[in-house]
């Protein structure tokens, strides 16, 4: 069902369905690999004002909330778009909560891209990393671990790294990933997009780039969870969708044993389960995101739209793929392109198990997990 | 911060809390507490007086107008009436006269029909039951063979109707008959016609569900003499009028209240056998749950939508498969969280009062098939929101 749209939601939709559809789409995802630094894209996220979303318009941001950020990424979902809107609009919300308005300003008129940094965080089955520790020498600091698979990284981010003191206290604390000391490890993904290891060996740093201890730290860090979670599930919605319209498509055109495949009821009914999945996860996504918004949101409403979205992804893109025949296996068809950003996106952030798990402990009012 | 899974999303606006506060205050004080939370089948006479009660309050006909005896209420009040029903535990009354037929007969009656007909729905001193299935007209209802003869001032019913939903119970029935044999295609020779069910020439059967109990009937016609006067529309008009009230109507019946009680049970069932502490039946606890949130948020979502007259075909049929399907899901986990003694016939005592499992399990079977089984309402969204056919 349509989104409820006041008249500003309404343009903001228009033109982030025009921007995504002009900047991203199949043919992009084909072209990632070639891909360096700052793309055309992200100079448009920049000057439609998305870095600063969720920053209020005394900070110079938008001052709109996750909803609008849902509808956004549900466009960028569907033309399967993987910049890092959410990551950023994340990092930007925190940087303004924290008054530091100098990065903010790098973000918001240098297009910097500021990401999360996570170890101990909704990392479904990683547990090849050691998360940063920061001790105190002299009159600074200094950090070390290893953060592995980060997406969207190069030299010019800025990091928004998640660490604990020898005394187990939880600091955000921000640096470049140009500071000395930091190591990145580039690999690309079955999506061509890239991820980075990011090991910390003995950085320093100053009192001043730790925007938070304690629970202030912990709160910052929760809400940068919940805007990645729901971010990413938009996506998946978006392009759930996008899968299903293009095999609704191919089984109007496609004709066997002399009759439209749109004609067999066994196919159908594949594509109504996929429909009743994308109806219910769409209002899912906008009644959590709008309650988030008011401060009435629980947190295992998110787990729950990460599991929903994430499963429903996967299951709706695969019996895509199935539809689409042997067409459907090969490379140069775009179909398998939403398969594979579907099992990317399914993953990160938590997966479908992860999140179950989670949103079980939340709710039976019992110890949740990290 | 507990989860109520009673009351998710929610959202009163100003206006509506006073009403749900007059609404909870006010059933607080009177529902009958001996109707709540049975775990037995009631019949129409056991709630005459709760529906007689809630009819001098003004609060039986929520959807109604106010010129046709109703309270000319939102959809967001009818729902808060509901939920707060709900809450106590204590039953709706029947929907067949007050949510099914009321509806078309305010729309297509006559006024001699509405004046005859509206006050005794209202007050609930007259039962009625839908006519609309037969043994070869389930799914495909509009193969429906009960025939209606035109003979000067009365028609001359013959066959028979099935599955019908207290048709044992009921005075009054409103049902579809053929009164063109030739016609194509076959739901252009239709026909609506009230009939009273004391009339000469019908017998009534009741029929055991598998729950062990009748809650539906078989009618037979035998030269039945309905006059003229109890047609609802013109002739051949029926399949258009029975289509004319759909969806609003049918809101409260699929709200996810429903699925939430089971799944509650569920909860205090797994607490008592313990299956509680078992990881496996906790995962399958919280994908229902989960499936419970996204189908309470596409709920009021569509409350919402419908608000502001722009609810899509989509949503009737959506509400329908989902919530039956939850709330199935739901019984059959509560069977099996239950263990040994959810097994037992007999009901049980519980902290939250009686319950009987096996009911719950067998009573769920009926949402994925009655009023259209999902498998038709599949066809429907395929065909209609899809646009996939032949």
């Amino acid at each position: 069902m349509e989104p409820i749209l006041n008249d500003f939601q309404t343009q903001l939709c228009d033109s982030a369905k025009r921007l995504c559809k002009d900047f991203g789409g199949p043919s992009v995802y084909r072209q990632r690999q070639q891909q360096q630094g700052v793309t055309n894209a992200w100079q448009q996220v920049m000057q439609a004002g998305w870095t600063g979303l969720l920053v209020s318009e005394e900070h110079n941001g938008l001052g709109l909330g996750l909803y609008e950020l849902a509808l956004i990424l549900d466009e960028a979902g569907q033309q399967l778009w993987h910049e890092p809107v959410a990551a950023t609009c994340a990092g930007s919300y925190v940087l303004s909560k924290t008054k530091k308005s100098n990065h903010l300003k790098q973000v918001l008129e240098d297009g910097v891209v500021v990401l999360p940094v996570c170890v101990d965080v909704d990392d479904t089955y990683n547990k090849m990393q050691s998360a940063p520790v920061l001790q105190k020498s002299g009159d600074h600091w200094i950090l070390n671990g290893l953060v592995r698979f980060v997406p969207f990284v190069n030299l010019e981010s800025l990091l928004l790294i998640s660490a604990i003191d020898e005394q187990g206290r939880r600091a955000l604390v921000s640096l470049s990933a140009k500071a000395m000391g930091i190591l990145l490890t580039r690999r690309s993904r079955l999506d061509d997009s890239l991820v980075s290891d990011i090991e910390f060996q003995n950085v320093e740093f100053q009192t001043q780039d730790i925007l938070a201890w304690d629970d202030a730290a912990i709160q910052l860090i929760d809400d940068m969870k919940t805007i990645l979670r729901v971010g990413i599930s938009a996506q998946l919605l978006g392009l759930s969708h996008a899968a299903l319209q293009m095999t609704l498509e191919h089984l109007r055109i496609r004709k066997q044993f002399g009759k439209p495949l749109s004609s067999f009821q066994a196919l159908q009914h594949q594509c109504v389960n996929g429909y009743l999945d994308i109806e219910l996860n769409r209002s899912l996504l906008y009644r959590t995101s709008m309650a988030w918004d008011k401060h009435q949101s629980h947190p295992a409403m998110m787990s729950a739209l990460k599991a929903r979205t994430s499963r429903s992804a996967l299951a709706i893109t695969r019996s895509a793929v199935q539809l689409h025949g042997a067409m459907g296996y090969t490379h140069e068809h775009n179909i398998g392109l939403y398969y594979k950003q579907a099992v990317v996106w399914s993953a990160e952030q938590g997966n479908d198990v992860y999140h179950t798990q989670r949103f079980s402990a939340l709710t039976l009012n019992a110890e949740p997990l990290a | 911060m507990t989860w109520d899974n009673t009351n998710l999303f929610a959202d009163d606006k100003p206006a509506d809390l006073a009403f749900r506060k007059e609404v909870r205050e006010w059933m607080e004080e009177n529902v009958p507490l001996d109707l709540c939370h049975r775990p037995d089948r009631l019949t129409p006479a056991d709630l005459k007086p709760w529906h007689r009660k809630l009819y001098d309050k003004g609060w039986v006909a929520p959807h109604w107008s106010k010129e046709a005896g109703g309270m000319g209420a939102t959809l967001t009040q009818q729902i808060i009436l509901f939920e707060e029903m709900a809450r106590l535990g204590v039953p709706t009354p029947f929907p067949h006269g007050l949510n099914f037929f009321g509806p078309i007969l305010i729309e297509a009656g006559t006024p001699e029909q509405k004046a005859q007909h509206l006050p005794s729905i209202l007050t609930g001193d007259c039962t009625w039951c839908q006519g609309y299935s037969e043994s070869e007209a389930g799914s495909d209802l509009a193969s429906l063979q009960a025939t209606a003869v035109l003979e000067g001032d009365h028609f001359i019913v013959n066959g028979h109707k099935l599955w019908t939903t207290n048709g044992h119970h009921a005075d009054w029935m409103f049902a579809l008959v053929r009164t063109d044999q030739q016609a194509q295609p076959r739901h252009a020779g239709i026909t609506m016609l009230l009939i009273d069910l004391k009339s000469p020439g019908i017998t009534i059967a009741p029929i055991q569900t598998m729950r062990g109990d009748a809650e539906f009937a078989q009618e037979n016609f035998d030269n039945v003499r309905v006059p003229v006067k109890n047609m609802i529309g013109k002739i051949n008009e029926g399949w258009k009028i029975a289509n004319m009230v759909l969806g609003s109507e049918r809101f409260t019946t699929g709200h996810p209240r429903n699925a939430a009680v089971l799944l509650n049970r569920t909860r205090m069932m797994a607490e008592i056998s313990g299956a509680i502490v078992d990881p496996i039946f906790r995962n399958q606890l919280a994908q229902l749950e989960m499936d419970l949130l996204a189908f309470s948020a596409f709920y009021h979502h569509a409350a919402e939508l419908h608000a502001l007259g722009k609810a899509p075909m989509s949503m009737a049929p959506v509400i329908k498969i989902s919530g039956g399907e939850i709330g199935q899901k739901a019984s059959e986990l509560l069977m099996h969280a239950s263990g040994p003694i959810g097994l037992l016939s007999s009901n049980l005592q519980t902290p939250e009062g009686l319950v009987n499992i096996p009911a719950d399990l067998f009573e769920m079977r009926r949402l994925t098939v009655g009023s259209g089984a999902v498998e038709i309402q599949r066809n429907v969204i395929a065909k209609r929101v899809l646009e996939l056919g032949a």
